[in-house]
């Protein structure tokens, strides 16, 4: 039997609440998108277009791509963020089910230690030096090795829905001669689903949006990420046009040598191409994650 | 029943299992503090920098060996004479913000859930959560436009009648903290609304039915039923925005600051960033990041014994 | 689920195995850092500059250009000692602690060395090294794009039109007064007539009066400014010099220039151009994007600064016009500071102490300032690139593409280009003055050396009260002039112009003056200037 669709006046005033959300989300994606279509020098001397490009041009998109370099790179951020994804999944939440726990001894001990990673940090030039010294300067480690753990702001979302989860099923599983071990992986897990999505599409898009990393712990261009070969590809771009015009410091002799760059790009539709392309898988991988953002996942295993 | 509720009484299991449940929950506990002991820990060595005349071309023995400044850093972050302005706006931004953000959030949330159609709501999450994509740059380039002279606002308002004439709104100083606060809404609520819909779907449906019997609608449902259930997760959520008072979006106040609203746009972070800028400063900029973390993890034991006071739940 | 992410791991390792680009037998490979260069992110053998450098040298560069912040990662390599082989950076403060720390070769003496034979003793000129030795202790950098009469002697002019063209553009100077040629043949007016402050002020009144458009009926801003800039680009650039102001007392101390009359007279000029509407807040936010969208479009009638934010298109010159500089109501005397000592390098290469081949270091920047060298990396390869058209070359059609392409190399090292060099191939001729010249040619202007106010690189930064009371005056300026200017009376200007100037020396920059005025005496008395204000 088919249900009436109810329109009561809340569902009308939702769907136009809705709407204007979308139209005021996608507006600026659009924006960047024909404005990445748009031909660079049309961009510089006419302004930023609104609606449609005025002068259609592929050419900043295929600066993007062009350099072989940028496979590389996206192998190194692909393989990267799929590590320390899964990784941090299974180090956090297990972090977070063993904190979770009110009978674990020591836990004011292990929450200073958290609060005090989370807050205070040594800053760069300690955490280049460790790493330095630790060998994995320039190494495709050092991208891996530091993120093994996803940080204590993780275990506290883990933590408040372990909580959550009631008691009786521990009991049971307790009484049943269960390890933690096993609560953990054969209860637990699977009735968090909805949470480890949320912090998956979370950390995978951090990964994915690093680029600190590369620029300051790496300095071999075999090790780029996809995220640092575009900011480098957009800003050489944009600090030539900078020296260009910075008056102060420079003879008319730099300018004088440095030509303008003619083309059909321009800083600002590299940078809006660029960033398109690398927003595209994070884009794509957000409604596999909504999956898990179902009712009633813990639905039957009381009963049962 | 998954819901976030506060943890009742455990029953304590019998003494050799005791000790053999301790022990696999630290060896649980084990990778994660480790890698906090040495990634997060170790570095704190760092620190020594806030306290003395290092320059970055003693080497880092240098770090150990330089003399110490008698806490001349910190009285430089604290002396700039705009110190007062800096902290009111940053404050300013971050508390109107979060109080203005975390709601709309949250009801967007519970909006989103009443959608029936699974198709459709998933079209919305996925739009809604676009423009945090963009960065900063774009953004606010885009926002500059919109708000210019000539530029879809005011054409807007003029064509509503509300004001006579355009006026060029990101030079209004008293504006600032709207536009700064409005766009940073626009861009994030989508991202910022994940956590909840995540909590949302962990609330037992058979409440729902309960609500259902008893004669009840969606707003009793809202109110009785998913409030109740996501308060564990607000909190969490409004405790570590507390504790991040003192920390702004730099990229975006960078982008919308300009000379004629300064006065309410300059942040800490700005002048920690100029200060940065100069070379010999790595001083400087670990001093202010060490007072900015100590405010920190004051505000957030502040917060979260708040918390436990109103509503019983907390981070620890 | 589980499959494709076996295949993304799996296709990930095999992209990280992919082989590098081929090392050639027997070449060395060297660190090189650098703040800005146009090249790809490998040492390409494939193409010919590449190929040539090395073979000539033996030399192969591992190229480190940091997106951003370069001055940051260099400084955490200093920290954990790890310097690279050669490091070319225009961060002049770096570049002194790195000389003071005694991290960097004396080239002098790297050069005696390795490479005794070297095309630099001779071809490096003398008045610039004793520039470079005055600046840093010793000639510890090899300098980019400097300025240097001695270069004329060595490498000299391809012909006698370009020598010309030289000379007569000696004084051009990018700000200026720039009025749009169309609105101003619209309404009649010949921009020679406009020779005095109140000439101008006319003008602008009958832009305003005249209600332009541009060909798309959109309407003209009567004037602009640097926007957001205002203060640095305009003030600093040109209104200082049109209404005479340098940065000395009438006994010839040095003092920040906002503290003199003559700049006053110029906020004052443009609070006056505010207060007949011309300029406007909107002026005063305005990034450049969109001041450089407004003026190619034809929506700006009269534009006051440097003539490089508006594109450098040769057509460009056309459009534009200058009155040149035009005399102030108060009758003062327009100035141009020229800095006739040696612009002293935008990059500055240094090798490294701890580099572990300094031979090759040499024989790498030897090759890369000699005349083949220069040729191979600034124009190509004969034939293919460029041919000799008598003494000067001519660049190919298939030559000019590949300028600063980043992927051959051509026109990339920025760090080895020599402003001269060119001038000794290329042939320039003077067709017409461009509209920035005008202002050296009006009769009234008065040239004064503005090399005593070159203030040495991290002489400031080392003294952290007076770095701190930079920061600190600096960000006052800004804040406080753009809202001076828009003062709505000649009073209200006066009294928010005093009141500024009472803050700033509340600051402190009285000291910071004094702080500086050692320097600038310092300067003066090695030149032999006298500092006295013209005004």
């Amino acid at each position: 039997m088919k249900r009436l669709k109810k329109m009561d006046l809340f569902t009308i005033c939702n769907a136009l609440i809705m709407t204007l959300v979308v139209l005021l989300s996608v507006y600026p994606l659009y924006y960047a998108v024909i404005n990445s279509l748009n031909d660079g020098t049309d961009t510089t001397n006419f302004g930023m277009v609104q609606l449609w490009p005025r002068q259609f041009s592929l050419d900043s998109w295929r600066m993007v791509v062009k350099d072989p370099a940028i496979l590389t790179a996206l192998g190194i951020t692909a393989s990267r963020t799929i590590i320390v994804t899964v990784c941090q999944l299974i180090f956090t939440s297990m972090f977070a089910y063993a904190f979770s726990r009110p009978y674990l001894r020591f836990r004011k001990c292990y929450a200073a230690l958290g609060f005090m990673s989370m807050y205070i940090s040594g800053g760069i030039v300690a955490t280049f030096l460790l790493l330095s010294k630790m060998g994995l300067y320039n190494t495709y480690w050092v991208y891996i090795i530091p993120s093994l753990f996803g940080g204590f702001y993780n275990v506290i979302i883990y933590t408040s829905n372990f909580r959550g989860i009631p008691d009786e099923l521990f009991e049971s599983a307790q009484l049943d001669g269960a390890s933690e071990y096993r609560i953990f992986f054969s209860i637990v897990l699977p009735l968090s689903k909805a949470v480890i999505a949320a912090l998956a599409v979370f950390t995978i898009v951090g990964v994915w949006n690093d680029y600190t990393t590369s620029l300051f712990y790496t300095s071999n261009t075999e090790l780029q990420t996809l995220q640092y070969y575009i900011v480098k590809l957009v800003r050489s771009e944009a600090a030539l046009e900078q020296i260009v015009k910075d008056n102060s410091s420079l003879s008319s002799e730099v300018f004088a040598l440095l030509y303008g760059r003619n083309s059909s790009i321009s800083a600002r539709t590299l940078e809006l191409a660029a960033m398109i392309i690398a927003a595209i898988p994070m884009i794509a991988i957000y409604p596999f994650a909504q999956k898990f953002f179902t009712k009633g996942v813990l639905l039957g295993s009381i009963k049962g | 029943m998954m819901q976030m509720t506060i943890s009742k009484k455990p029953r304590k299991p019998a003494m050799r299992n005791e000790f053999r449940r301790q022990t696999e929950l630290h060896t649980m506990l084990l990778p994660g503090t480790v890698m906090m002991i040495v990634f997060n820990i170790i570095p704190l060595f760092g620190l020594i920098i806030a306290f003395t005349n290092f320059k970055a071309t003693m080497g880092w023995e240098g770090i150990f060996t330089s003399q110490w400044n008698n806490f001349r850093n910190f009285r430089q972050v604290f002396s700039s004479s705009q110190f007062g302005p800096m902290i009111r706006n940053t404050l300013g931004i971050n508390l109107l913000g979060q109080f203005i953000s975390i709601p709309m959030a949250i009801l967007f949330a519970l909006l989103l859930n009443e959608i029936r159609s699974p198709r459709r709501k998933s079209f919305v999450q996925t739009a809604a959560y676009l423009p945090h994509f963009l960065s900063w740059a774009i953004f606010g380039g885009l926002i500059k436009n919109l708000l210019s002279a000539d530029g879809a606002m005011n054409q807007l308002l003029m064509g509503m009648h509300v004001i006579g004439q355009p006026k060029e709104w990101m030079a209004d100083a008293d504006c600032f903290w709207t536009i700064c606060i409005a766009s940073g809404l626009i861009k994030d609520l989508g991202w910022s609304a994940i956590i909840y819909l995540a909590a949302i779907s962990g609330v037992d449906p058979t409440l729902y039915e309960v609500v259902d019997i008893d004669g009840g609608n969606r707003y009793h449902k809202m109110r009785h039923v998913t409030l109740p259930a996501i308060l564990p997760t607000v909190m969490v959520m409004i405790i570590f925005a507390v504790s991040g008072m003192l920390n702004n979006n730099f990229t975006q106040i960078y982008v919308l600051q300009n000379p004629l609203n300064m006065e309410r746009s300059n942040v800490i972070d700005s002048y920690i960033y100029q200060i940065g800028m100069q070379q010999f400063q790595f001083g400087i900029a670990t001093a202010a990041g060490l007072v900015k973390s100590v405010f920190a993890l004051l505000l957030l034991v502040g917060a979260n014994w708040t918390s436990k006071k109103l509503t019983n739940s907390g981070l620890f | 689920m589980k499959k494709v992410t076996c295949w993304l791991l799996l296709l990930s390792l095999v992209t990280l195995l992919l082989p590098a680009f081929a090392v050639a037998e027997g070449t060395v490979t060297l660190e090189w850092f650098m703040d800005y260069a146009a090249l790809p992110s490998k040492w390409n053998l494939e193409e010919p500059v590449f190929a040539g450098i090395t073979q000539a040298t033996g030399v192969q560069c591992n190229i480190n250009m940091p997106a951003e912040d370069a001055s940051t990662k260099l400084n955490l390599l200093m920290i954990s000692r790890n310097l690279p082989d050669i490091i070319s950076t225009s961060d002049g403060d770096l570049r002194s602690e790195l000389i003071a720390a005694g991290l960097v070769w004396d080239l002098d003496e790297l050069l005696q060395t390795y490479v005794p034979e070297s095309h630099l003793f001779a071809n490096f000129p003398a008045d610039l090294k004793k520039n470079i030795i005055d600046r840093d202790g010793g000639w510890y950098c090899y300098p980019s794009h400097m300025n240097s009469e001695g270069y004329e002697s060595i490498w000299g002019y391809c012909d006698e039109d370009t020598a010309e063209f030289y000379k007569a553009t000696k004084y051009d100077n990018r700000n200026s007064i720039f009025l749009r040629k169309a609105y101003l043949d619209q309404l009649g007016i010949d921009v020679n007539t406009i020779r005095t402050e109140q000439d101008l002020m006319d003008v602008l009144q009958s832009f305003n009066d005249a209600g332009l458009t541009n060909t798309s009926g959109a309407s003209v801003y009567t004037m602009m400014v640097n926007g957001d800039q205002t203060v640095w680009l305009t003030m600093d650039g040109i209104i200082r010099n049109t209404f005479g102001a340098m940065p000395l007392t009438d006994d010839g101390q040095y003092q920040s220039i906002f503290y003199t009359d003559e700049y006053r007279d110029g906020a004052s000029f443009l609070n006056h151009c505010a207060q007949k509407g011309f300029l406007t807040e909107t002026h005063l936010i305005m990034d450049e994007e969109t001041l450089v969208s407004l003026a190619n479009s034809g929506r700006v009638a009269c534009y006051i600064g440097p003539f490089t934010t508006l594109g450098s298109g040769a057509d460009l010159n056309d459009v534009w016009v200058s009155p040149g500089a035009i005399t102030p109501d108060s009758g003062a005397t327009p100035v141009l500071p020229y800095n006739a000592g040696m612009y002293t390098g935008w990059l500055n290469t240094m090798v490294s102490k701890d580099a572990k081949d300094p031979a090759a270091c040499a024989r790498f920047i030897d090759y890369m300032s000699s005349r083949e060298g220069m040729l191979l990396h600034m124009y190509g390869v004969e034939g293919v690139d460029y041919t000799w058209d008598g003494p000067c070359l001519v660049r190919t059609e298939e030559g000019m593409g590949k300028i600063e392409d980043g992927v051959t190399g051509i026109w990339g090292f920025y760090a080895f280009q020599d402003a001269y060099f060119p001038r000794s191939v290329e042939h320039r001729s003077l067709d017409k003055m461009p509209p920035t010249m005008a202002y050296s040619l009006t009769d009234n202007v008065v040239v004064y050396d503005a090399s005593p106010f070159d203030i040495p690189a991290g002489y400031v930064s080392e003294n952290e009260d007076m770095a701190f009371i930079e920061i600190e005056t600096n960000n006052y300026l800004e804040a406080t002039l753009p809202k001076i200017l828009l003062a709505p009376d000649d009073q209200t200007f006066n009294d928010q112009y005093d009141a500024f100037l009472a803050e700033m020396t509340r600051l402190g920059r009285k000291d910071y003056d004094a702080y500086l005025n050692v320097k600038v005496q310092e300067a003066a008395e090695k030149r032999g200037i006298e500092l006295k204000p013209v005004n």
